[in-house]
Order: structure tokens, then sequence, then C-alpha cells
């Protein structure tokens, strides 16, 4: 078993309702874990939770190093994707390697303003800029909206290649055909507030299940 | 367009009403033109460009506080509460309060005083943009903030001063407008040109062809600066983000 990345336990938190119940999950090294859920389950406050950006109300969180892909793109509209992608790597004074520029199709973009590209290859910019931050974990919100097929193929890909090289990756999702394809293990979040309603390893189907 | 055109004709046809009707107290157009025509282009031109000299610096001077202020705004929770006191403590200060002082510290002839007066009574309306609008960058990026832990320095160059830009650029243009209103205040105190000096001194000898025309000759700076120079370059900057 790999190195723990992601450890979540019985985290509670609410807003002006509870949101989330006694949630718990993890996530190890060289894996690839799905949360899957309809939508106002609370999985974007997971998230922000896992990014440091709100504090849990109770439980336990432990992240190590993560990369995160919010669901809001957070490009800044004042520079081009270029400065956007490379933001993490000049903020720590290193060189930017713009590494899957080809894969994901944005090379003859680097150059445009946010405002210049569609709402797919700003989603891929984000998504860009994700991937070329130094993590250990990888968590990434709803990554399939707005990606064309060839995208999406090619994002599973780069998502298996980085478990594979010893990288923990989290995938929320509420699109359960791509993320079936690629997941070690599935938990499935629903109820109001929010608990995990059921865990699945790899290969066993979450049909019904929500 | 058209609504420029009716104030013009409505400020005319007021002007040669109330002209006619005090002949004693308001100069007619034609007088005004003549005044204009005596003093010369070169006094006109002079005094046009020191007003524009000390108001833009006032307006510098005034851009770098509130830069300096924003930055400094980043690195203390108790700076920020300060900020909010002062700026309250700024608008309650009269420009008048200001000229007496700045007067007292650095003589009449000093275009130091004019620039430093215009400075102060610019100063809270960028302040009061500046922090507001950075608060608001810092909430909107936030996730991006916290995940990219940027230095104080790169928060503010990266962030703050590119994201606050639209805001402030409206910020400036109130506050130039209030810095070229107050320069020739000042000026009329405490300075030896200027088309505030040019007026008071116009009135002060009785010659009221000379009052209205310096007076117009500010109006009408004013206008052009705001219509022809900041409006576009508020609209322009506002296009270009999104």
């Amino acid at each position: 078993m790999g190195e723990r990345l992601v450890l979540v336990r019985n985290l509670r938190k609410s807003f002006s309702e509870p949101i989330l119940d006694g949630v718990s999950l993890e996530v190890r090294a060289g894996e690839v874990v799905g949360l899957i859920g309809p939508n106002g389950t609370g999985k974007s406050t997971l998230v922000k939770i896992l990014a440091g950006v709100e504090n849990p109300d109770s439980g336990e969180v432990f992240v190590k190093n993560p990369s995160v892909l919010y669901q809001e793109d957070y490009l800044l509209p004042w520079k081009r994707l270029r400065d956007n992608v490379c933001l993490p790597a000049r903020f720590r004074g290193k060189e930017c390697r713009l590494e899957y520029v080809e894969r994901l199709d944005l090379e003859n973009y680097l150059d445009l303003y946010p405002k210049e590209v569609s709402g797919g290859t700003r989603r891929k910019a984000s998504l860009l800029r994700s991937l070329l931050m130094d993590f250990d974990v990888l968590i990434l919100d709803e990554p399939f909206t707005g990606l064309d097929t060839r995208s999406k193929e090619e994002l599973l890909s780069i998502i298996r290649e980085l478990a594979n090289s010893g990288k923990g990756v989290l995938v929320v999702s509420h699109q359960l055909e791509e993320l079936f394809k690629i997941a070690d293990r599935v938990y499935l979040i629903g109820g109001r507030p929010a608990k995990i309603k059921k865990v699945l390893g790899r290969g066993e189907s979450g049909k019904g299940a929500l | 367009m058209r609504g420029w055109l009716y104030l013009f004709l409505f400020a005319l046809a007021s002007w040669l009403v109330l002209s006619h009707l005090y002949p004693a107290l308001i100069p007619t157009p034609a007088e005004t033109l003549a005044f204009y025509r005596e003093v010369g282009l070169s006094l006109i031109l002079s005094s046009l460009l020191l007003t524009l000299y000390h108001s833009f610096s006032g307006f510098l001077v005034a851009s770098l506080l509130t830069g300096l202020a924003m930055l400094l705004a980043l690195y203390s929770r108790a700076f920020r509460d300060f900020l909010n006191a002062l700026n309250v403590f700024l608008q309650s200060v009269s420009v008048l309060v200001w000229t007496i002082v700045f007067i007292m510290l650095f003589g009449v002839t000093s275009s130091i005083a004019t620039i430093l007066v215009t400075a102060m009574a610019s100063f809270p309306a960028l302040l009061s943009a500046g922090v507001s609008s950075s608060e608001k960058v810092v909430e909107k990026y936030r996730p991006l903030i916290v995940l990219l832990k940027p230095s104080k320095l790169q928060l503010y160059r990266h962030f703050i001063v590119p994201g606050t830009l639209p805001e402030m650029v409206s910020a400036g243009r109130v506050a130039l407008g209030i810095a070229l209103r107050i320069s020739v205040v000042a000026e009329a105190f405490g300075s030896a040109g200027g088309i505030g000096y040019r007026l008071v001194y116009s009135y002060d000898l009785g010659i009221k062809a000379g009052v209205f025309a310096w007076a117009l000759l500010l109006i009408l700076l004013m206008i052009a600066l705001d219509q022809l120079l900041l409006r576009r370059l508020e609209e322009w900057v506002k296009g270009w983000y999104w």
C-alpha cells in the first residue's frame, strides 16, 4: 500500500445548514480515487476544505502537498494563458516546463487572454496549471466538464500516468462513465447533509447506487 | 453628443440672458472672448499648464500613497483598520485647512503647498477604492491564492495591482476631477500662478470678464480631460479585462 496522501475522518461542515456529515475518505500514493455524487451534496465544499480554503467544523483532515483544479477556472483575466499556467512555477522561481500542452491541445492558445478563448479552452488551461504544479496529490473537481471527447480521453490517460508514477489523484465528478474507467476506488456521496453512502472497488458498478 | 449640444445651447442662452439682465455683474460672451485676446495665448497656456502640473502632481502623490497603503495593508490587519480610520479622518478635513497648513509650512510662492493640498483632497477617493477593491480581488481569487501561496509582494504584483486596475481607473477619474477642482482653490490662496490664481486676481481687480474667462477655461479643461482621456481610458481598461 502506498503512502497516505489524503486522509479525511468524520468531517463535518455547516454553513447556514449542515453540508457534510461525518465524511471519511483516503487517497494513497499510486491511487486514483473517485468521489461521485449529485449536485449540491457538498463535493466542492469538500475540495475547498482539502485545499485549505475552508475550515471544517470538526473532524480530521490531512492532505500532503496538493494541487487542485477547482470547479471555477480562476484564470487571471489580465494574464495570457501562458502566464496563467506558469504562475505556480514563477512564484517558486522555477523554470516553467510546458508539459501536457500538446496533449491538451493548447499550443495555439497560450498567447491569448482568457476572454479570447472558449470555456473549454479556459478549463483546459486551468487543468494545465494544476498539472504543472509540484504536488503529491492532485485533486480535480469536475475535470471533464466542457472537454471534448479527445481531451477527456487524454485527461484519463494523464491521470492514470500520474498514478503510475506514484502520485495520488482524487477526481470529483458527477460523470460516472469517465470515473469508473480509471478509478481504483470510488466513494459515492449523497444525502442532505451529505454522507459517504458506499465505497466501490475497481470494476464494481456504481449504477443505481445513488 | 446630442446631450452636449443641448447643454452648450442652454448654457450659451442662459449666459446671454443673464448678461443682458445684469450687465454690471455678468460679462457677455463677446467681452469674455475679448479678454482672452487681451491676455494672449502665452499667459493662457502657461496658467493652464501650471494648473495641470499642480493637479497631476497632486494626483500622482495621492496615487503613490495609495499604492503604498495597499501594499502595507497586505502585511497587517491592524494597518488596514488604521487606513479605514485615516480615510474617515481625511474626508473630514476641509481643503481650506490643508491649504492654510501647507502655506504655513511651505510659503505662498511654493508649488509644494498647492500640490500637497491637491494630493490630500484626492487621496481619500483613491484610498477608499484601493482598500475595498484589494479586498474584493483577494476574496475572489482566494482559492487560487491559498493554492499558490504567493509572497506578499507576488500577491501585490500579480493579483492586487492588475486586479484593482479597473476600479482604480474609475476612482482615478473621480480623484483627478477633485484634484483639478481643488488645485485652483489652492492656487487662489497660495500660488503665484495657475488658473485659480488668475481667477482670484481678476476678481480682486474687478475684471469680471477675467473671472468668467478663467472659470470657463477651467470648466472646458475638466470636460475635455474627462471625456477625451479619462472616460476612454476607463472604458478601455474595463473592455480589456472582460
